[in-house]
C-alpha cells in the first residue's frame, strides 16, 4: 500500500474548563491513504470534529495538543501558522457543516472562490482566476456558472452554497479533503446530490478524504474505511462492509440500528434495541387503528383550500405588487382523532407556513380551517384562547424553543397558567408530565441548557403535553438532533400517540423518520400536496413521481445497495479547463 | 460542532465533560455503557450526566469568571473605597463644606485642613467629599432611570413592531420619538432647564439628565427585543396565548437582563461626567450643594492643590465603575476571553 497522505498518531486534544478539563479527543490514531474516503462516525460530543480542526490546526488557542499529525510526510506541530497556511486550502482543504456561515456574505460566490485559487497561485491573474472559478462553478453542477458567479451566498440554496463550497475545497487539487459534517443542514434530496458530488470530486481528484458524520446512512455509499468514536475515544475501526455487515461493538451496532430504514418492512431490520424501539411502539398503534375504522372517529382537523400568498413589492416608498409567492397553494387534509397525519416536503415547500396558518387559529387568506369542527374565523377571543390548550406545538430547534432564563417547571407550567390551573393542579402535572416523557420529577427546578437536545426536545413535547391537547403540530422534531437520540424520541412520540390518543400532524422533510410513526402521509412540493394516502401505500407504491424521487434520496446504510445507486455528477471536462492547467501545473511544482 | 467556540461554550463544556470524561467520573462511566440498552420508549441519553452539571449553577460562574479578571478587583476596591470616604468622611471630618477659613485662604495641605483651602477660604477635602456623596447618588440614579427610561420605550417598540399595521405605526412614532431626543440640541436645553429646576431640589438634575440619555440604548433594546420576538420560546408562548405584558416581562427582560446591568454599570460613569461638566460651566449642581464639578470650578491653576484631588477623585471613580463594567461584559458574554482558563 502506498505512503499514507495524512496520519494521526496517539492524538489528544483537551480543554480547561470551569468544570475541570475536558478530554475532547483521547489517543486517537489513524491514516488515511491516496484516494481513500475515511468516515469518522459519532455522536454530538464525541470529538470528531475537534480530531479534524486539530489536523488544519485550527483549535482554539487554550487547547493542549499532544500526539503527532503527519502530512505528506510532515510534522504539522513542528509548523507555525504561515506555515500551515500555506497548506489550508491547497494541500488539505475542509468543507464545513454549516455553509452559509462558511461563506462570507459581503463577497460575491466567484469572487471568494477565485481567491483560494489566487491566494497558493499568486502567478495567476485575476481575470483568469475568474475565468476559473466559473468553470469550478460548473463543474460542481451550478446552472449558469457566469450568471452566479456574480451572486452573493444569500442568493443561493443551501444546496447550491454546499456545491460551492466543494468547489472551493477542489479549486486547488488538494491531496487531503476535510468534509465535517457536510449535509446535515440539507434536505435528504439534497443531501444525495451533495454526497455523490463529493465522491465524485474525490474519485476525479484522488484525494483522500475524511468525512466526519454521525448518520450511518450517509457513510455507506461514500465511506471506504469507517472509524466509530464515542467518548472522545476510538470504538472501532475496519473495512465499510465490514462494519455495517459485522459490526464487533455493541455501540456500533445500536448506531447503525438508529438509523430510520425506508428499505425494509417493519419485521426485518437490525436487532439493536433502540431500533427494535421504534418498532416495538408502533406495532399497538396499529392496533388501535383496526379497532375503530378511521372513518368513525371524530375529526380533530380539517384544512380545506388553505392558501397563503404572499406579495412580492418592489419600490420604497410607493409600493406596487410586482408577483406573488404562493406558499400554500389551495392544500385539503383532515386529521382524526389519535392518528399521524406526516406532511413531508423539502425546505420551502410550505410546509411551515402551513402549520403557522394553523397555529394561527385566524382566519385563512383563503380556504377554511377547523378545529374539532368548528371553523376558527368564527371564534371569540375568549374561545381561541381556549381552544389553545387544544392545539399545540414543539418546535424544531430544542435549542431556540425553550427560555433558557426559566426552568423547566416554569416553561411546563406557562400554558397551564393561560388556562388558569391551580397550583396544586400544576405541581402535580409537572411531574406526571415529566415521568410520561421519559424524565425524572427532579429534573423540574433545572435550566434547559443543563440538558442534552434530546431531553430538551421531551421538555418540548411536555409543555405541548401540559394542557391535554387534542392535537400536536410537530415542526421537524427530530432533524436536529443525532440519528441515535432522534430514535428515542421518535419512540417516544410513537408511545404517547398509543397510551393518550393525541393526534400528530407531523412535518418532516425525512420520509425514513415518519415511516414508523405516521398513519397516513401527505407529500408536499411547491404548496400543493402531491401525493396524500396510507403510510405503508405511499412506501411500497409511489403514485408521484416526486414521492419517488424522494423515497430513493433517504441514505440506505447498506454499502452494496448505496454504491449502486451512486451516480457520477461531476462534469470533469469543465473541472479541467484552461485555468486547471495552470492550476495543477502550480500544484505539481 | 463545526465552530471551535461551541466548546468554549459553558453549556457545551458541561455537556462534553458529562459525555466524554468516563474515568473521571466512575457512576457516569457505568453508565455511559448501557445508554442505547434502555428500555423501549425509554431514554438513548443518560440522565445520570445532570447530577454533574449542575454544580454550578450561572450566579456561580458568573462570579467566578468576574473575580477572575485583576480589573475587577481593582475596580470594586477603588470604588469601594469611594463609597466609603464620601458616606463617613463628612462624618468624621472637622470641617464642613461651605466652613470659610478665610485665614487660611490660599493654603496647601496642612495638618488641620488636609488637602488646603481655596481662595474663598473653603477646605478642600471637606468639599471633595461632599461633591463625592452628590455625584454617587446622581451618577447611579441617573444611570438606573435611563436604563427603566429605555426599557419602557425600546421593549414596547421592539414588541409591537411586527404585530400587524397598528404594531408598525407605533413602532414608528416611538422611533421617531427617540430620533427626536436624538437631534435635539441636548446640552442647551439642560442649561435652561437646570437653574429653574434646581430651585425646588438638585435631585431634579437626575430625570433631566436621563431625559436626554436614554435614546441609544433604547434603540438597542429594540432591535434586541425584535430579535427575541422571533425566537421559538416567545412565538411558543404567543401560540400558548400568553399576555404580551407576561410575555415581555417574563421572557424577554430576563434574556437581556446581562445587557442592561452592563449598560447601566457603564451609564453611572457617563452620567457622573454629564453631571461634573455642567456643574463646572455652572449650570449643575448650585448652593447650597456642591458637587464635583462645582469643586473643580474653583480652580487655581497656579495652585494644583485646589483642582487636583476633586480631578483625581473624579477620574478614579469613573475610571473604577469602567474597570467593573468591562469586567462584568466579559464575565457575561460567553465567548470573550474570560471563559478561557
Amino acid at each position: 500500500m502506498s505512503e499514507p497522505i495524512l496520519s494521526v498518531r496517539d492524538l489528544s486534544v483537551s480543554f480547561p474548563s470551569e468544570y475541570g478539563t475536558v478530554h475532547a479527543v483521547s489517543n486517537l490514531s489513524y491514516e488515511v491513504h491516496k484516494g481513500e474516503a475515511l468516515a469518522i462516525v459519532g455522536e454530538s460530543g464525541s470529538g470528531k470534529s475537534v480530531s479534524s480542526l486539530a489536523v488544519m490546526g485550527l483549535l482554539p488557542r487554550n487547547a493542549t495538543v499532544s500526539g503527532e499529525i503527519e502530512l505528506l510526510g510532515r510534522k504539522l506541530f513542528t509548523m507555525d501558522d504561515g506555515q500551515l497556511s500555506t497548506l489550508r486550502g491547497n494541500t488539505i482543504s475542509m468543507v464545513f457543516q454549516d455553509p452559509l456561515s462558511a461563506l462570507t456574505p459581503v463577497f460575491q460566490v466567484g469572487k471568494q472562490i477565485a481567491e483560494v485559487v489566487r491566494i497558493h497561485h499568486p502567478e495567476v491573474s485575476v481575470s483568469r482566476a475568474d475565468r476559473r472559478a466559473i468553470e469550478l462553478l460548473e463543474a460542481v453542477g451550478i446552472p449558469e456558472p457566469a450568471r452566479r458567479a456574480t451572486q452573493y451566498p444569500h442568493e443561493y440554496s443551501g444546496g447550491m452554497r454546499q456545491r460551492a463550497m466543494i468547489a472551493m475545497a477542489i479549486a486547488n487539487e488538494p491531496e487531503m479533503i476535510i468534509a465535517d459534517e457536510p449535509t446535515t443542514a440539507l434536505d435528504v434530496t439534497i443531501q444525495a446530490q451533495v454526497m455523490d458530488l463529493l465522491k465524485s470530486a474525490q474519485e476525479m481528484l484522488g484525494a483522500a478524504t475524511v468525512l466526519i458524520t454521525h448518520d450511518m446512512g450517509v457513510v455507506a455509499g461514500f465511506a471506504d474505511r469507517v472509524l466509530v468514536m464515542k467518548d472522545s475515544q476510538m470504538v472501532e475501526t475496519g473495512g465499510v462492509d465490514e462494519i455495517f455487515y459485522r459490526p464487533r461493538e455493541e455501540y456500533t451496532r445500536s448506531l447503525l440500528a438508529a438509523v430510520p430504514r425506508v428499505d425494509l418492512a417493519e419485521s426485518e431490520g437490525s436487532k439493536s434495541i433502540a431500533g427494535s424501539a421504534l418498532r416495538h411502539v408502533a406495532d399497538p398503534a396499529a392496533g388501535s387503528t383496526v379497532s375503530t375504522p378511521r372513518e368513525q372517529r371524530p375529526t380533530v382537523l380539517e384544512v380545506e383550500d388553505l392558501h397563503r400568498i404572499y406579495p412580492i413589492t418592489k419600490g420604497a416608498l410607493v409600493r406596487r405588487k410586482i408577483g406573488e409567492q404562493r406558499a400554500v397553494d389551495g392544500i385539503s387534509f383532515d386529521i382524526r382523532e389519535g392518528e399521524c397525519l406526516a406532511l413531508v416536503g423539502e425546505s420551502g415547500c410550505g410546509k411551515t407556513t402551513t402549520l403557522m396558518e394553523i397555529m394561527q387559529l385566524r382566519a385563512p387568506q383563503q380556504g377554511a380551517i377547523r378545529v374539532n369542527g368548528t371553523e376558527v374565523q368564527d371564534l371569540t377571543r375568549k374561545e381561541r384562547a381556549a381552544l389553545r390548550s387544544d392545539v399545540t406545538i414543539v418546535f424544531q430547534d430544542p435549542m431556540a424553543a425553550l427560555d433558557p432564563r426559566m426552568p423547566i417547571a416554569d416553561i411546563l407550567k406557562e400554558p397551564m397558567r393561560v388556562q388558569g390551573y391551580t397550583k396544586e393542579r400544576m405541581d402535580e402535572r409537572v411531574e406526571w408530565l415529566l415521568k410520561t416523557v421519559g424524565l425524572l420529577p427532579e429534573h423540574a427546578a433545572r435550566f434547559p441548557t443543563e440538558f442534552s437536545g434530546g431531553q430538551r426536545q421531551r421538555v418540548g413535547v411536555a409543555r405541548a403535553l401540559a394542557c391535554d391537547p387534542k392535537l400536536i403540530v410537530l415542526d421537524e422534531p427530530t432533524s436536529a438532533l443525532d440519528v441515535t437520540v432522534q430514535a428515542g424520541v421518535l419512540a417516544m412520540l410513537a408511545d404517547l400517540k398509543v397510551r393518550l390518543g393525541v393526534s400528530f400532524l407531523f412535518v418532516s422533510h425525512d420520509l425514513s423518520v415518519v415511516r414508523h410513526i405516521s398513519d397516513r402521509i401527505a407529500v408536499m412540493r411547491k404548496g400543493k400536496i402531491v401525493e396524500l394516502g396510507d403510510t405503508e401505500d405511499v412506501f411500497s407504491d409511489p403514485q408521484h413521481e416526486y414521492s419517488r424521487e424522494l423515497l430513493s434520496a433517504v441514505p440506505i446504510p447498506d454499502p452494496e445497495i448505496a454504491r449502486q445507486r451512486r451516480r457520477d455528477v461531476i462534469d470533469r471536462s469543465a473541472f479541467k479547463g484552461v485555468g486547471g492547467a495552470a492550476a495543477g501545473a502550480g500544484t505539481a511544482s | 460542532m463545526t465552530n471551535p467556540q461551541d466548546i468554549r461554550s459553558t453549556g457545551d463544556a458541561a455537556q462534553l465533560r458529562a459525555s466524554t470524561d468516563p474515568e473521571a467520573n466512575p457512576v457516569l462511566g457505568a453508565a455511559v455503557g448501557d445508554t442505547n440498552t434502555s428500555t423501549p420508549g425509554g431514554d438513548p441519553e443518560n440522565i445520570s450526566g445532570l447530577e454533574l452539571i449542575e454544580s454550578l449553577s450561572r450566579g456561580e460562574l458568573l462570579r467566578r469568571r468576574f473575580l477572575r479578571s485583576t480589573s475587577a478587583w481593582f475596580g470594586m476596591i477603588i470604588f469601594a473605597l469611594l463609597v466609603l470616604m464620601a458616606v463617613f468622611g463628612p462624618m468624621i471630618y472637622q470641617y464642613g463644606p461651605f466652613e470659610r477659613d478665610l485665614r487660611n485662604a490660599l493654603t496647601g495641605p496642612s495638618m488641620y485642613h488636609w488637602l488646603g483651602v481655596n481662595e474663598n477660604g473653603l477646605d478642600i477635602f471637606a468639599r471633595t467629599l461632599q461633591g463625592l456623596r452628590i455625584s454617587l447618588v446622581i451618577g447611579i440614579g441617573t444611570a438606573f432611570l435611563t436604563s427603566f427610561l429605555a426599557l419602557a420605550v425600546g421593549i414596547v417598540a421592539g414588541y409591537v413592531g411586527n404585530k400587524g399595521k397598528w404594531g408598525a405605526i407605533a413602532d414608528g412614532g416611538l422611533v421617531n420619538l427617540i430620533n427626536l431626543f436624538l437631534v435635539i440640541p441636548s446640552l442647551l436645553l439642560l442649561m435652561l432647564f437646570s437653574p429653574v429646576l434646581q430651585q425646588a431640589t438638585w435631585l431634579w438634575m437626575i430625570p433631566l439628565l436621563a431625559g436626554f440619555a436614554w435614546m441609544l440604548t433604547a434603540r438597542v433594546l429594540r432591535a434586541m427585543t425584535q430579535q427575541l420576538v422571533r425566537t421559538e420560546y416567545v412565538e411558543a408562548a404567543r401560540f400558548m396565548g400568553v399576555n404580551p405584558l407576561i410575555t415581555m416581562t417574563r421572557h424577554i427582560i430576563p434574556n437581556i437582563a446581562s445587557w442592561i446591568i452592563i449598560d447601566t454599570t457603564l451609564g453611572v460613569s457617563a452620567a457622573i461626567l454629564g453631571e461634573t461638566g455642567l456643574s463646572f460651566i455652572g449650570f449643575g449642581i448650585q448652593y447650597p450643594q456642591v458637587s464635583l464639578g462645582t469643586v473643580l470650578q474653583d480652580y487655581n491653576i497656579s495652585a494644583p492643590y485646589t483642582w487636583i484631588p476633586p480631578a483625581a477623585v473624579l477620574a478614579a471613580l469613573v475610571i473604577s465603575i469602567n474597570l467593573m463594567g468591562e469586567a462584568l461584559r466579559d464575565a457575561l458574554d460567553p465567548t470573550s476571553g474570560s471563559s478561557r482558563l
